[in-house]
């Protein structure tokens, strides 16, 4: 099988750096040879690769842009690394997206010395797994809603609630987990295995079934007072390491729709109906052509993000923008590829089934679609539509 | 021809490498075959055992110490993607470059792993060194990134040489460098000429063995493992030695980010290389004919005769 080249129309490739380059191509080989070959099987069993999670960690894709514990790589070349393991499964850029940009990230901004060096070496060797507690079964897009409340009692605080939707929950060995103390939102660093802490995994989804989903459980949960995220209070505090990771999920949306296109195209051109390749006609051409406009699009969109990330300019509203624009882009590539693959595309012998379900969450965690409009709309007009 | 190694490695005593150096590079050695035989299964292991007329090695250890280091040279090429569509340009001599991919010769790779794993067990220094043009400086960088500590390119005009001009610039460099060992893909996917790594050894008097899909290295000596029709054949013998790298040897890693942001750090030296005029030159390329169309002979039980036919008749196969 021929090498996958991704889709460069505009010639962005004169853009980046030669370690950028090299960088993709190095996860881009990994993704081809060590994740592709076993997507399928995890897929309907419904489980994540964890033998690959060292690998992960050796490539040093885990927190690579964290100061001190990352390899000094730019906001492009993170960037660039999302957008490959998107190319692969939505799964294995979200494992990715939620131990270096949910876990680490907050954990090296606003950590003690001692959190930092407790966790954070672990974590991108991979031999330390986190997740990051924030959305509730009652509060979704509302987080300030939430009813998790941690309360002082001597050396301890004491936390009750519950936490859902969370990504690599029952695998992690560390949460990060947000809750109310005195009426403020504080992170809390809860381990595996304290007592009062259970999880429950989320069974039977449609979608990201290359990812663990579960359910964070405290129950009188006695956590040491060392385990305080110190240097932030209020909602700003998750929602600054939500703006780390939206910014990897809208380069995620161009890889995962480089993959479906991919696939769109070599099955339009070898697929013969009425004598003909059916990429010769028009109505497939129209879909195909639409997913190469806005591949390229969003493709520009996220390298200027970039740029303005690495130049400390980036604002969190044009995160929101190409998080929007770029995962609502890949859902809509998906769509008009599965219509061209035909029945094919409804069996797993074909990967945009899996992606077209996966974007499914990806359009909605990490801010809806709809909620990335009222932050934008917000924005532009000064007048918020929700509290 | 200056012998010092240009840059000595931490562990090695200088002096002492040099010294055993030019007693290997002596070519007084004997070559001796010690020939057994085994039927072993369905395998034939055959083992051969090279011996050499200087017993000093370039590594050998005083008393009491036990860390080995090494000179790893490692000859890599850049080369047109293996999945590339090859056109044969104007002249018929040369392939067309327009829109050709190039990337490090695939059993390269498994030569700088080696030579990787070769430092990791017993230190030194891994150089890989190339000849072609500054393009391939891309190529140097992804050896670079995987890990080997220094890279040099001899830039040259590759389009007029040949396989014999080639292994004299090499082995030129290799002596200068100190190598103690050298690694290289089993052939480049270009010419598929096979002749570099087997022409260097020769040039330095060292021992080499081709196509090595498995390797053992310890104190001076090797074991390497080489498949042959219905087997393997198994070659015992003493460095220095240039071995030439097959699929199976190793898994090259992947070159991790902080390798690739370390990479543009590490020294990339270039310089013009020095080559003699070829012997033989190329004459002609010809693509393969191009495939004709599938035919279906028919369906069934039917189609059976024809199809005998056709493969006895037209493709002469049976």
């Amino acid at each position: 099988m021929a090498r996958y080249k991704g889709v460069d129309f505009y010639a962005m490739d004169s853009l980046l750096s030669d370690e950028e380059i090299m960088v993709r191509d190095s996860v881009r080989d990994f993704v081809s040879d060590r994740f592709l070959p076993l997507v399928t099987e995890h897929y309907r069993r419904g489980t994540f690769p964890m033998e690959l999670v060292p690998e992960l960690g050796e490539l040093g894709l885990l927190g690579p842009t964290i100061p001190e514990y990352g390899s000094g790589l730019s906001s492009v070349g993170y960037g660039l690394v999302l957008q490959e393991l998107e190319r692969g499964d939505s799964g294995l850029r979200s494992f990715v997206s939620v131990q270096g940009a949910l876990c680490m990230w907050p954990i090296a901004t606003y950590g003690s010395k001692e959190q930092k060096e407790r966790w954070l070496p672990g974590m991108a060797r991979g031999e330390l797994i986190g997740c990051f507690g924030l959305t509730e079964p009652d509060f979704g897009s509302n987080p300030g809603g939430m009813t998790t409340r941690a309360v002082p009692d001597g050396d301890s605080f004491v936390l009750n609630g519950t936490k859902r939707w969370i990504t690599n929950g029952s695998v992690a060995d560390i949460a990060v987990v947000w809750g109310k103390l005195d009426d403020e939102v504080r992170g809390f660093l809860v381990e595996k295995g304290t007592p009062g802490f259970t999880t429950r995994d989320i069974e039977n989804k449609f979608s990201l079934r290359v990812s663990t989903t579960s359910e964070l459980i405290f129950e009188d949960c006695r956590i040491p007072k060392s385990a305080l995220l110190g240097d932030v209070s209020g909602l700003k505090g998750p929602l600054s390491c939500l703006t780390q990771a939206r910014y990897g999920i809208a380069w995620g949306g161009v890889g995962a729709a480089q993959a479906i296109y991919e696939e769109a195209l070599e099955y339009a051109k070898t697929r013969v109906q009425f004598s003909r390749p059916i990429a010769g006609y028009q109505l497939v051409q129209d879909k195909l052509v639409w997913m190469l406009n806005e591949i390229t699009k969003g493709q520009l969109l996220v390298l200027r993000l970039g740029r303005l990330k690495d130049e400390g300019k980036m604002h969190f509203a044009q995160v929101s923008l190409a998080k929007r624009n770029n995962i609502w882009m890949a859902l809509e590539c998906s769509r008009r590829a599965r219509d061209i693959l035909g029945a094919s595309g409804i069996t797993d012998e074909y990967q945009v089934g899996r992606h077209m379900t996966n974007l499914e969450s990806v359009s909605t965690y990490e801010g809806t679609h709809d909620i990335h409009t009222l932050i934008l709309g917000g924005h532009v007009t000064g007048l918020q539509a929700f509290e | 021809m200056a012998s010092a190694p240009m840059a000595a490695p931490r562990k090695l005593r200088p002096e002492r490498a040099v010294a055993s150096l030019k007693g290997d590079l002596d070519a007084s050695r004997a070559l001796l075959w010690i020939g057994a035989r085994n039927r072993l299964s369905d395998s034939i292991w055959s083992f051969r055992h090279l011996a050499l007329a200087s017993t000093e090695h370039p590594y050998q250890t005083g008393p009491g110490e036990t860390e080995l280091t090494m000179e790893i040279l490692v000859f890599v090429k850049r080369v047109p993607a293996t999945d590339s569509k090859i056109k044969v340009g104007a002249d018929g001599k040369q392939i067309d470059p327009a829109g050709v991919e190039y990337v490090l010769n695939p059993y390269d790779e498994f030569a700088v792993e080696e030579a990787l794993k070769t430092k990791e067990k017993f230190g030194g220094e891994v150089t890989v060194l190339t000849i072609g043009s500054a393009d391939a400086q891309k190529e140097l960088r992804t050896c670079l990134a995987m890990g080997a500590d220094k890279a040099i390119l001899l830039e040259a005009d590759t389009s007029s040489v040949d396989a014999s001009s080639i292994s004299k610039c090499l082995a030129a460099k290799a002596k200068e460098l100190g190598a103690q060992i050298i690694f290289c893909g089993k052939q480049a996917v270009d010419g598929d000429d096979a002749q570099v790594g087997v022409r260097v050894a020769t040039l330095l008097g060292w021992a080499c063995v081709s196509d090595v899909s498995s390797l053992e290295l310890s104190d001076g000596a090797f074991v390497a493992t080489r498949d042959i029709e219905g087997g393997k054949e198994k070659i015992e013998g003493k460095l220095p030695a240039v071995l030439t790298c097959q699929k199976g040897l190793n898994e090259p890693r992947y070159p991790n980010l902080k390798g690739i942001m370390a990479a543009k750090k590490k020294p990339l030296e270039s310089s013009p290389a020095s080559l003699e005029s070829a012997a033989l030159r190329v004459a002609g390329l010809t693509p393969p004919p191009a495939r004709p169309a599938p035919a279906i002979l028919g369906e069934g039980a039917a189609a059976v005769d024809l199809l005998i036919d056709k493969l006895k008749n037209e493709a002469k196969v049976i």
